[in-house]
């Protein structure tokens, strides 16, 4: 698994500083994409020591998400528990161009989960129209909880 | 040969023009014509000059002159000497009139159009700016003229090299223009005086103090006004909501707070808690009017929020007058009532002032009084623009008088709140880092890759270099200082002598600008990184040190990173005219110790670098502005603020543009930046902190309006 670029984000995980990490190699390719070059196999790996590289270079971070990696979905897993084992403090969030079902194998190692395709026609999170969900993951006893979150997308113009 | 025209064109030379203007002299005198001989004589004269030289028309007038008195024409060469002097009134006054035309003509704002010292804190152009603006070239004449004067009795070794410090544009005196008097620049003041007396100390009237919340409100805008009539930059009003409440108590009683639904009136029927929203309306409206007497600015002004430790720190022992005290839970309702109600006053107008700052007091890990810091992030995240201002000195808790220090020390800047009492800022004089270090490396004759190569072995003599330049510095501070005290013993400054102010709390400020571009010109990268960090620190350092050796009890030295909102325009584009090397990606020197228009730098990195490993060596100055493209939630602010404190980012606040609505008949208003109004869809223009205090984007000069484009806002990928 590779990853292009970082960024700090405020949108993307509502409540959290996010570290967002574009990773590359994207199968899923909705036509419209915002990040076509993300379908391409690019950029540097991500692995647990780049993970740790990066996490050390932005203090401040309340969450880290994987934005893509639709690829490797086992990865992404084994990425985020590990951040959750070395960062206790840290939550970890997917952003997935697939649907729910696909991800379910990961829940257990993530608080936040974005599922869906882009569709250009439905729009993106903050669209009343949108495909997509964002869930909150609240672990528990019988295994991973959905709280869907994303009417906190909705523009909140004041 | 030629002549130079006083407008820089250059012509041959005629003589026929010269005989035109000896001959007036000559018929002045009683004389029918001028005299052949003399006429020859001149010729003779004029001619040993080569054929190819240039002369200026001052050097043509002095040779005439000389002639006159030479031939023994005294009467005639006292004519044409009083001739020369008319005509150079006249030139000025056409000269000046020229200028008011341009201005009254020409499309630019009124910042673009003014000759010098612009500023956007003026709405509209009117023939009341044009009159501050027409004399702002002779105020620094005058200016210079007193300086030197001064300089010549107390340090006469630089009298002469004050003007060409500030011609060669090391340094620059802020706002050296604005007037011809000796004023200081800004002031933090006690309201002790208006509650003992009113506003008589200020104008003299025989009007006696305020008795009830109306009456104040009226005196506290005028004060506003007199206040900053007789300084150069800010005012701040530390006290505000412990008077405000004085008054309150006065009108309401002394649980008002608890019976705010109560009928304060009959006719109209008003509410306690209508009454104080309505006094609220007239003291904001009040202040954000234009002063006629500071060319059409309004009167920059500054309020202070604080958290409970903060307040009862400072204001514990404090009695008014009539032996009460403020009490903290009604002034924390009346911050937290006034905080909320600004902000929504500004979805009906974008009121510029006051400009707020909170005050929160940590323990070194988080603010000690969570309320308030709750209450802070709230207040952002309903889409309201302030300052923060965080002390992580939790010493200073051990005594009030050394947090007031504290305090003080961080008080003096034109943008932030911070009040100490009776202080603030008797002058700025900023240097022009990115001119210094080239003119060090060209004196030590070393090329830019040579220095880039070495900076680590040459920083001890280019500390050196800085501090004799400073030597300089501390010596024009103190002949201004010393002018300030001979208007303040004249009876002039009436701030000081009604005890709103006390000369010897005033700071010298020694102001920094262009140390981004001084860094990379020594190759260095604006961003988190340690070798910019310690290049950053070993400026600020010794400015802190050399301050520390030169203040006296009445001479006291504070430096700040300031924000120089014209200046950095001004010093990129003397230094780019010079020949000196400047980023040719930017039109003006940054003004924060990240680069603005850095989409690398993130929100959090700009934090660290307005952390304590940056900003500590400094007493004030620019606070970090994170700019934003769409407000954040409460908890995002809340881990922000966290952020703040453990990085020591002690003054911050997030900017996210306003949008105003350009139809007059819709005029929306929405805390976001929009193009496109979403209730009319006409056109919307933005407001911006481009610096410091909230204004339309347009307002703005030129080169700030091309940087307000350029600067990067934190917004959300795809």
């Amino acid at each position: 698994m590779k990853y292009v670029d970082t960024k700090v984000v405020f949108r993307e995980v509502p409540d959290e500083v996010t570290l967002a990490i574009n990773i590359s190699n994207c199968p899923v390719k909705c036509p419209g994409c915002h990040s076509s070059y993300l379908a391409q196999d690019i950029g540097e790996v991500l692995d647990n020591e780049s993970l740790a590289m990066l996490v050390k270079r932005n203090p401040g971070i309340s969450c880290v998400s994987f934005m893509g990696g639709d690829a490797e979905p086992a990865k992404v897993r084994e990425l985020a528990l590990w951040l959750k084992k070395d960062y206790p403090g840290l939550k970890t969030c997917w952003y997935s161009g697939r649907d729910l079902e696909n991800a379910r194998p990961v829940l257990d190692a993530l608080d936040f989960v974005k599922v869906g395709p882009y569709i250009d026609e439905c729009g993106p999170l903050d669209s009343p129209t949108t495909n997509q969900r964002f869930y909150c993951v609240k672990q528990g006893e019988q295994g991973p909880r959905l709280e869907d979150w994303t009417a906190r997308f909705k523009k909140n113009i004041f | 040969m030629n002549v130079i025209k006083r407008n820089g064109e250059i012509q041959p030379f005629d003589f026929s023009k010269i005989e035109v203007a000896v001959e007036s002299a000559f018929k002045a005198c009683g004389y029918e014509k001028t005299p052949i001989s003399f006429i020859e004589g001149l010729k003779h004269f004029i001619d040993m000059f080569d054929d190819d030289y240039t002369f200026k028309v001052e050097k043509l007038q002095d040779i005439v002159e000389t002639q006159l008195m030479y031939e023994k024409y005294y009467t005639v060469a006292k004519a044409y000497i009083l001739y020369r002097e008319k005509h150079k009134d006249l030139r000025f006054i056409k000269e000046r009139v020229d200028y008011m035309d341009t201005y009254a003509k020409s499309d630019a704002n009124a910042a673009t159009s003014s000759e010098t010292d612009a500023n956007a804190n003026v709405a509209i152009k009117n023939v009341a700016n044009l009159d501050g603006e027409v004399y702002k070239t002779l105020n620094r004449q005058i200016q210079r003229y007193r300086m030197k004067k001064k300089l010549k009795e107390l340090s006469p070794e630089v009298a002469d090299q004050y003007e060409k410090d500030l011609l060669s544009h090391i340094i620059y005196v802020h706002d050296e223009a604005s007037s011809p008097a000796v004023k200081n620049y800004c002031e933090a003041v006690s309201l002790y005086p208006l509650v003992q007396e009113g506003t008589h100390g200020m104008d003299g009237l025989g009007a006696t103090a305020p008795k009830n919340l109306s009456s104040f409100c009226g005196q506290f805008c005028n004060l506003a006004f007199l206040l900053s009539a007789q300084c150069k930059g800010a005012v701040a009003f530390g006290e505000f909501f412990n008077v405000f409440d004085y008054y309150c108590v006065k009108d309401f009683g002394e649980d008002y707070i608890n019976k705010i639904d109560e009928l304060a009136s009959l006719y109209p029927k008003r509410t306690i808690g209508d009454t104080i929203h309505q006094s609220f309306q007239q003291i904001v409206y009040g202040i954000n009017q234009p002063a006629g007497n500071r060319s059409y600015q309004s009167p920059f002004t500054n309020i202070s929020y604080y958290d409970s430790n903060y307040w009862h720190a400072l204001f514990d022992d404090f009695y008014f007058p009539d032996g009460s005290k403020p009490s903290w839970e009604r002034v924390s309702y009346l911050q937290k009532d006034f905080m909320r109600w600004f902000n929504k006053e500004r979805t009906k107008t974008l009121l510029t002032f006051p400009v707020e700052t909170m005050a929160l007091l940590s323990n070194g890990n988080d603010i000690i009084d969570k309320e308030y810091k709750d209450f802070t992030a709230q207040m952002y995240s309903e889409g309201h623009s302030f300052f923060t201002y965080i002390s992580d000195n939790p010493n200073g808790l051990a005594s009030c008088c050394r947090l007031r220090n504290e305090i003080q020390e961080n008080v003096f800047t034109f943008t932030n709140g911070l009040t100490g009492v009776q202080t603030g800022s008797a002058n700025v004089i900023t240097l022009n880092l990115n001119r210094i270090i080239q003119n060090w490396a060209k004196d030590r004759e070393m090329d830019r890759e040579y220095v880039k190569e070495h900076f680590k072995d040459l920083s001890a003599d280019f500390k050196q270099y800085l501090v004799d330049i400073l030597e300089r510095v501390y010596k024009y501070h103190i002949a201004y200082k010393t002018l300030l005290y001979d208007t303040e013993k004249a009876g002039m400054l009436n701030a000081s002598k009604a005890n709103y102010i006390k000369m010897n709390k005033l700071y010298s400020t020694i102001g920094e600008n262009g140390i981004n571009e001084a860094a990379e010109f020594i190759g260095l990268t604006c961003n988190y990184n340690k070798p910019y960090m310690e290049f950053c620190r070993l400026v600020t350092g010794t400015i802190s040190e050399q301050n520390k050796a030169h203040s006296t009890k009445l001479f006291q030295f504070n430096q700040e990173f300031v924000p120089a909102e014209g200046l950095s325009s001004k010093n990129y584009n003397w230094d780019k005219e010079d020949g000196y090397w400047v980023p040719e990606n930017r039109v003006l020197y940054n003004s924060y110790f990240y680069l603005a228009d850095d989409p690398e730098t993130s929100v959090l990195d700009k934090f660290r670098l307005h952390g304590r490993e940056f900003t500590e060596l400094l007493d004030g100055g620019v606070g970090l502005h994170c700019n934003l493209e769409e407000h954040l939630t409460k908890f995002q602010y809340l881990k922000l603020i966290d952020f703040a404190i453990a990085q020591g980012t002690s003054y911050f606040t997030f900017n996210i543009p306003n949008s105003e609505c350009t139809d007059p008949n819709c005029h929306h208003i929405v805390k976001q930046p929009l193009d496109v109004c979403p209730k009319c869809g006409a056109p919307m223009r933005q407001w911006t902190r481009v610096i410091g205090f909230l204004r339309p984007i347009d307002d703005f000069d030129h080169y700030r309006h091309i940087e307000a484009k350029h600067r990067y806002y934190a917004k959300e990928v795809k």
